[in-house]
Protein backbone atom coordinates (compact mmCIF):
# COMPACT_ATOMS: atom_id res chain seq x y z
CA UNK A 1 0.00 0.00 0.00
CA UNK A 2 2.97 2.67 0.51
CA UNK A 3 3.31 5.26 -2.30
CA UNK A 4 0.01 4.12 -3.57
CA UNK A 5 -1.55 6.96 -5.64
CA UNK A 6 -4.99 7.66 -4.18
CA UNK A 7 -7.51 10.94 -5.68
CA UNK A 8 -10.50 11.17 -3.42
CA UNK A 9 -13.31 12.64 -4.74
CA UNK A 10 -16.28 14.76 -2.38
CA UNK A 11 -17.70 17.64 -2.48
CA UNK A 12 -17.94 17.64 1.30
CA UNK A 13 -14.67 19.69 1.73
CA UNK A 14 -14.00 18.42 5.81
CA UNK A 15 -14.73 14.90 4.69
CA UNK A 16 -12.07 14.09 2.01
CA UNK A 17 -9.25 16.73 3.80
CA UNK A 18 -10.02 14.30 6.78
CA UNK A 19 -10.14 11.31 5.31
CA UNK A 20 -7.38 12.60 3.12
CA UNK A 21 -4.92 13.06 6.21
CA UNK A 22 -5.84 9.79 7.58
CA UNK A 23 -4.94 7.83 4.71
CA UNK A 24 -1.64 9.63 4.63
CA UNK A 25 -0.93 8.67 7.72
CA UNK A 26 -0.86 5.06 6.86
CA UNK A 27 1.54 5.71 3.67
CA UNK A 28 -0.97 6.25 0.74
CA UNK A 29 0.24 9.07 -1.29
CA UNK A 30 -3.46 10.89 -1.68
CA UNK A 31 -4.77 13.90 -3.31
CA UNK A 32 -8.26 15.49 -3.02
CA UNK A 33 -10.70 16.69 -5.68
CA UNK A 34 -14.31 18.55 -5.26
CA UNK A 35 -15.97 18.25 -7.76
CA UNK A 36 -16.06 15.71 -11.45
CA UNK A 37 -13.95 18.46 -13.41
CA UNK A 38 -11.58 18.87 -11.13
CA UNK A 39 -11.20 14.97 -10.91
CA UNK A 40 -10.74 15.04 -14.43
CA UNK A 41 -7.92 17.45 -14.61
CA UNK A 42 -6.06 15.62 -11.55
CA UNK A 43 -6.28 12.16 -13.53
CA UNK A 44 -5.25 13.88 -16.60
CA UNK A 45 -2.02 15.37 -15.46
CA UNK A 46 -1.21 12.33 -13.10
CA UNK A 47 -2.57 9.37 -12.81
CA UNK A 48 -3.76 7.93 -9.84
CA UNK A 49 -3.55 4.26 -9.37
CA UNK A 50 -7.07 4.72 -7.36
CA UNK A 51 -10.14 6.94 -7.60
CA UNK A 52 -12.82 7.15 -4.72
CA UNK A 53 -15.28 9.00 -6.03
CA UNK A 54 -18.64 9.68 -4.40
CA UNK A 55 -21.57 9.38 -7.34
CA UNK A 56 -23.79 12.71 -6.08
CA UNK A 57 -21.76 15.88 -6.41
CA UNK A 58 -23.02 18.57 -8.03
CA UNK A 59 -21.80 19.32 -11.60
CA UNK A 60 -20.65 16.39 -13.78
CA UNK A 61 -22.83 13.29 -12.65
CA UNK A 62 -20.29 10.69 -10.81
CA UNK A 63 -21.59 8.26 -13.30
CA UNK A 64 -19.90 10.41 -16.37
CA UNK A 65 -17.13 11.40 -14.44
CA UNK A 66 -16.30 7.81 -13.88
CA UNK A 67 -17.13 7.05 -17.75
CA UNK A 68 -14.74 9.53 -18.73
CA UNK A 69 -11.78 8.50 -16.52
CA UNK A 70 -12.13 5.52 -17.57
CA UNK A 71 -11.87 6.81 -21.13
CA UNK A 72 -8.86 8.32 -20.77
CA UNK A 73 -7.20 6.14 -18.34
CA UNK A 74 -8.82 2.26 -18.27
CA UNK A 75 -6.24 0.99 -15.97
CA UNK A 76 -6.89 3.91 -12.88
CA UNK A 77 -9.71 1.59 -10.65
CA UNK A 78 -12.33 3.59 -9.27
CA UNK A 79 -14.03 3.08 -5.78
CA UNK A 80 -17.56 4.47 -5.50
CA UNK A 81 -19.28 6.09 -2.59
CA UNK A 82 -22.96 5.86 -2.60
CA UNK A 83 -25.93 6.31 0.02
CA UNK A 84 -27.20 4.15 1.58
CA UNK A 85 -30.61 4.45 -0.63
CA UNK A 86 -28.63 4.49 -3.60
CA UNK A 87 -26.87 0.73 -4.22
CA UNK A 88 -28.51 1.09 -7.34
CA UNK A 89 -26.40 3.64 -8.35
CA UNK A 90 -23.32 1.78 -7.14
CA UNK A 91 -24.66 -1.30 -9.19
CA UNK A 92 -25.08 0.49 -12.26
CA UNK A 93 -21.36 2.33 -11.77
CA UNK A 94 -20.18 -1.23 -11.83
CA UNK A 95 -21.69 -1.94 -14.72
CA UNK A 96 -19.73 1.18 -16.36
CA UNK A 97 -16.12 -0.26 -14.93
CA UNK A 98 -15.97 0.69 -11.56
CA UNK A 99 -13.80 -1.34 -9.41
CA UNK A 100 -16.77 -1.72 -6.69
CA UNK A 101 -18.70 1.05 -4.42
CA UNK A 102 -19.08 1.24 -0.75
CA UNK A 103 -22.03 2.88 0.66
CA UNK A 104 -21.46 5.91 3.22
CA UNK A 105 -20.60 6.48 6.20
CA UNK A 106 -17.52 4.38 5.66
CA UNK A 107 -15.30 2.27 7.43
CA UNK A 108 -12.01 2.88 7.01
CA UNK A 109 -11.35 -1.10 7.25
CA UNK A 110 -13.00 -1.47 4.87
CA UNK A 111 -11.97 1.45 2.57
CA UNK A 112 -8.64 -0.18 3.10
CA UNK A 113 -9.27 -3.10 2.51
CA UNK A 114 -10.92 -2.26 -1.21
CA UNK A 115 -7.63 0.29 -1.96
CA UNK A 116 -5.27 -2.87 -1.52
CA UNK A 117 -7.46 -4.69 -3.92
CA UNK A 118 -7.73 -2.06 -6.35
CA UNK A 119 -3.98 -0.91 -6.13
CA UNK A 120 -2.61 -4.03 -6.54
CA UNK A 121 -5.34 -4.38 -10.04
CA UNK A 122 -3.71 -0.86 -11.03
CA UNK A 123 -0.08 -1.54 -10.57
CA UNK A 124 -0.80 -4.38 -12.68
CA UNK A 125 -2.42 -2.83 -15.43
CA UNK A 126 -0.89 0.55 -15.34
CA UNK A 127 2.66 -1.08 -15.26
CA UNK A 128 3.82 1.32 -11.71
CA UNK B 1 -47.94 10.47 -5.81
CA UNK B 2 -46.80 14.25 -6.28
CA UNK B 3 -47.03 14.13 -2.08
CA UNK B 4 -45.06 11.46 -1.96
CA UNK B 5 -42.35 12.63 -4.22
CA UNK B 6 -42.34 15.86 -2.23
CA UNK B 7 -41.63 13.71 1.51
CA UNK B 8 -39.56 11.29 -0.64
CA UNK B 9 -37.14 13.17 -2.20
CA UNK B 10 -36.89 16.28 0.81
CA UNK B 11 -36.07 13.50 3.14
CA UNK B 12 -33.81 11.54 1.04
CA UNK B 13 -31.90 15.01 0.28
CA UNK B 14 -31.83 16.08 3.85
CA UNK B 15 -30.51 12.60 5.14
CA UNK B 16 -27.95 12.48 2.56
CA UNK B 17 -26.76 15.95 4.22
CA UNK B 18 -27.14 14.09 7.62
CA UNK B 19 -24.28 11.50 6.36
CA UNK B 20 -22.07 13.54 5.36
CA UNK B 21 -21.73 15.81 8.59
CA UNK B 22 -21.68 12.07 10.15
CA UNK B 23 -19.26 11.41 8.50
CA UNK B 24 -16.68 14.32 9.08
CA UNK B 25 -17.57 13.58 12.60
CA UNK B 26 -16.19 10.03 11.88
CA UNK B 27 -13.39 11.06 10.19
CA UNK B 28 -12.70 13.80 12.19
CA UNK B 29 -12.74 11.65 15.60
CA UNK B 30 -10.86 8.98 13.72
CA UNK B 31 -8.19 11.44 12.85
CA UNK B 32 -7.91 12.63 16.04
CA UNK B 33 -7.78 8.55 17.17
CA UNK B 34 -4.80 8.55 14.70
CA UNK B 35 -2.97 11.35 16.39
CA UNK B 36 -3.46 10.35 20.17
CA UNK B 37 -2.03 7.23 18.51
CA UNK B 38 0.92 8.88 17.40
CA UNK B 39 1.64 11.05 20.19
CA UNK B 40 2.19 8.14 22.93
CA UNK B 41 1.43 7.63 26.00
CA UNK B 42 2.63 11.26 27.44
CA UNK B 43 -0.83 13.02 26.10
CA UNK B 44 -2.47 14.11 29.50
CA UNK B 45 -5.69 12.02 30.80
CA UNK B 46 -5.44 9.76 27.32
CA UNK B 47 -7.16 7.14 28.23
CA UNK B 48 -10.36 9.56 28.89
CA UNK B 49 -10.05 11.04 25.82
CA UNK B 50 -9.51 7.82 23.97
CA UNK B 51 -12.86 7.16 25.83
CA UNK B 52 -14.83 9.59 24.52
CA UNK B 53 -13.24 9.63 21.09
CA UNK B 54 -14.68 6.05 21.29
CA UNK B 55 -18.37 7.20 22.22
CA UNK B 56 -18.62 9.66 20.02
CA UNK B 57 -17.82 6.89 16.70
CA UNK B 58 -20.26 4.86 18.49
CA UNK B 59 -22.82 7.84 18.58
CA UNK B 60 -21.94 8.42 14.55
CA UNK B 61 -23.16 5.00 14.01
CA UNK B 62 -26.21 5.02 15.63
CA UNK B 63 -27.30 8.35 13.59
CA UNK B 64 -25.80 6.81 10.64
CA UNK B 65 -28.10 3.53 10.94
CA UNK B 66 -30.84 6.41 11.54
CA UNK B 67 -30.08 8.09 8.64
CA UNK B 68 -29.61 5.07 6.18
CA UNK B 69 -32.91 3.90 7.13
CA UNK B 70 -34.39 7.39 6.74
CA UNK B 71 -32.23 7.99 3.60
CA UNK B 72 -33.77 4.27 2.09
CA UNK B 73 -37.56 5.49 3.39
CA UNK B 74 -36.76 8.61 1.38
CA UNK B 75 -36.68 6.70 -1.93
CA UNK B 76 -39.62 4.37 -1.18
CA UNK B 77 -41.82 5.84 -3.12
CA UNK B 78 -40.04 5.09 -6.38
CA UNK B 79 -39.21 1.38 -5.61
CA UNK B 80 -40.94 -1.35 -8.07
CA UNK B 81 -39.54 -3.98 -5.40
CA UNK B 82 -36.99 -4.15 -2.49
CA UNK B 83 -35.36 -6.69 -0.50
CA UNK B 84 -37.71 -7.41 2.55
CA UNK B 85 -35.34 -8.30 4.87
CA UNK B 86 -33.44 -4.78 4.63
CA UNK B 87 -36.78 -2.87 4.74
CA UNK B 88 -37.60 -4.66 7.67
CA UNK B 89 -34.50 -4.66 9.36
CA UNK B 90 -34.76 -0.61 8.34
CA UNK B 91 -38.19 -0.37 9.59
CA UNK B 92 -36.94 -1.62 12.82
CA UNK B 93 -34.51 1.03 13.17
CA UNK B 94 -36.99 4.34 12.72
CA UNK B 95 -39.26 2.69 14.57
CA UNK B 96 -37.55 1.93 17.77
CA UNK B 97 -38.10 5.02 19.49
CA UNK B 98 -41.98 4.57 18.84
CA UNK B 99 -42.08 1.51 20.40
CA UNK B 100 -39.92 2.32 23.50
CA UNK B 101 -42.38 5.70 24.32
CA UNK B 102 -45.57 2.48 24.70
CA UNK B 103 -42.59 -0.07 26.54
CA UNK B 104 -42.97 -2.14 22.95
CA UNK B 105 -39.73 -3.29 22.13
CA UNK B 106 -39.47 -4.00 18.45
CA UNK B 107 -37.32 -6.22 16.56
CA UNK B 108 -36.22 -8.30 13.81
CA UNK B 109 -35.09 -12.32 13.62
CA UNK B 110 -33.77 -13.66 9.95
CA UNK B 111 -36.93 -15.62 8.87
CA UNK B 112 -36.48 -16.56 5.28
CA UNK B 113 -33.92 -15.16 3.09
CA UNK B 114 -33.57 -13.78 -0.18
CA UNK B 115 -37.21 -12.75 -0.27
CA UNK B 116 -37.94 -9.66 -2.37
CA UNK B 117 -41.16 -7.41 -1.80
CA UNK B 118 -43.20 -7.05 -4.65
CA UNK B 119 -44.74 -4.14 -3.65
CA UNK B 120 -44.62 -0.16 -4.02
CA UNK B 121 -42.26 0.48 -1.36
CA UNK B 122 -44.35 3.01 0.46
CA UNK B 123 -47.42 0.53 0.45
CA UNK B 124 -45.31 -1.87 2.65
CA UNK B 125 -44.36 0.60 4.74
CA UNK B 126 -47.67 1.57 5.41
CA UNK B 127 -48.56 -1.93 6.00
CA UNK B 128 -45.61 -2.42 8.32
CA UNK B 129 -46.57 0.72 10.39
CA UNK B 130 -50.15 -0.01 10.71
CA UNK B 131 -49.10 -3.25 12.14
CA UNK B 132 -46.90 -1.96 14.63
CA UNK B 133 -49.27 1.15 15.74
CA UNK B 134 -52.37 -1.70 16.21
CA UNK B 135 -49.55 -3.75 18.41
CA UNK B 136 -48.47 -0.14 20.14
CA UNK B 137 -52.46 0.56 20.51
CA UNK B 138 -54.02 -2.90 21.74
CA UNK B 139 -51.18 -4.12 23.53
CA UNK B 140 -48.36 -1.58 25.39
CA UNK B 141 -45.50 -3.18 26.62
CA UNK B 142 -45.47 -6.42 24.83
CA UNK B 143 -42.21 -7.47 22.03
CA UNK B 144 -42.73 -7.65 18.36
CA UNK B 145 -40.51 -9.19 16.09
CA UNK B 146 -40.77 -9.36 12.55
CA UNK B 147 -39.49 -11.37 9.85
CA UNK B 148 -39.48 -11.80 6.29
CA UNK B 149 -41.64 -15.04 5.43
CA UNK B 150 -43.44 -16.84 2.82
CA UNK B 151 -46.93 -18.84 2.93
CA UNK B 152 -47.93 -20.45 0.05
CA UNK B 153 -45.60 -18.78 -2.27
CA UNK B 154 -46.56 -15.54 -1.26
CA UNK B 155 -43.69 -13.10 0.17
CA UNK B 156 -45.28 -11.54 3.45
CA UNK B 157 -44.53 -10.83 7.21
CA UNK B 158 -44.18 -12.78 9.98
CA UNK B 159 -45.03 -11.17 12.89
CA UNK B 160 -44.53 -12.46 16.82
CA UNK B 161 -46.41 -10.94 19.79
CA UNK B 162 -44.80 -11.99 23.05
CA UNK B 163 -47.33 -10.46 25.61
CA UNK B 164 -45.41 -11.48 29.00
CA UNK B 165 -44.88 -7.82 30.14
CA UNK B 166 -48.33 -7.06 29.10
CA UNK B 167 -51.41 -6.53 31.41
CA UNK B 168 -53.45 -8.17 28.28
CA UNK B 169 -56.76 -9.89 29.05
CA UNK B 170 -58.71 -12.22 26.86
CA UNK B 171 -60.46 -8.77 25.51
CA UNK B 172 -57.49 -7.26 24.79
CA UNK B 173 -56.49 -10.60 22.49
CA UNK B 174 -59.68 -11.07 20.86
CA UNK B 175 -59.49 -7.32 20.05
CA UNK B 176 -56.02 -7.34 19.28
CA UNK B 177 -57.02 -10.28 16.76
CA UNK B 178 -59.45 -8.24 15.15
CA UNK B 179 -57.58 -5.15 14.50
CA UNK B 180 -54.57 -7.20 12.64
CA UNK B 181 -57.07 -9.16 10.86
CA UNK B 182 -58.11 -5.68 9.12
CA UNK B 183 -54.82 -5.29 7.94
CA UNK B 184 -54.69 -8.91 6.90
CA UNK B 185 -52.58 -10.76 9.42
CA UNK B 186 -53.68 -14.20 9.95
CA UNK B 187 -52.85 -16.02 13.19
CA UNK B 188 -50.66 -18.47 12.80
CA UNK B 189 -50.65 -21.61 15.15
CA UNK B 190 -46.63 -21.62 15.65
CA UNK B 191 -43.77 -19.58 14.58
CA UNK B 192 -43.30 -21.71 11.08
CA UNK B 193 -40.56 -23.55 12.80
CA UNK B 194 -42.30 -26.31 15.17
CA UNK B 195 -42.53 -23.72 18.28
CA UNK B 196 -46.63 -23.63 18.82
CA UNK B 197 -48.42 -19.88 19.80
CA UNK B 198 -49.45 -19.71 23.34
CA UNK B 199 -53.21 -18.03 23.00
CA UNK B 200 -53.23 -16.40 26.62
CA UNK B 201 -52.94 -13.12 27.97
CA UNK B 202 -49.14 -13.53 28.83
CA UNK B 203 -48.68 -15.89 25.90
CA UNK B 204 -47.16 -15.50 22.13
CA UNK B 205 -48.78 -14.84 19.23
CA UNK B 206 -47.85 -15.17 15.22
CA UNK B 207 -49.06 -13.84 12.73
CA UNK B 208 -48.43 -13.34 8.86
CA UNK B 209 -49.42 -11.11 6.29
CA UNK B 210 -48.83 -11.07 2.53
CA UNK B 211 -46.49 -8.05 0.81
CA UNK B 212 -49.06 -5.46 -0.70
CA UNK B 213 -49.09 -6.13 -4.45
CA UNK B 214 -47.63 -3.61 -6.83
CA UNK B 215 -50.90 -1.92 -7.50
CA UNK B 216 -51.21 -1.21 -3.38
CA UNK B 217 -53.94 -3.76 -2.50
CA UNK B 218 -52.74 -6.85 -0.45
CA UNK B 219 -51.39 -9.85 -2.59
Amino acid sequence: MQDLKVLLVDDEEEFVTTLSERLALRGLATRVAMDGEQALREVQNDPPHVVVLDLMMPGIKGTETLRRIKAMHPGVQVILLTGHGSTRDGIEGMRLGAFDYLTKPLRLEDLLEKLREAGALARTAMGA
Amino acid sequence: MRENACVGCLTASASHELQNALAVIRESAGLMQDLIALGGENIPRRERIVELLSLIQQQVARGGELAGGLNTLGHAWEEDDGDLARILEEFVILAGRMGRMRSVTVGLAPGESGLRAPSAGLALRVLLFDLLQTCLEEAPGCALTFAPARRDGIPGIHLRVGLARCDATTDVLRRLDAQLARLGARKEPDNGHGTPARDEPDGVLYYFTACPSATGHRA
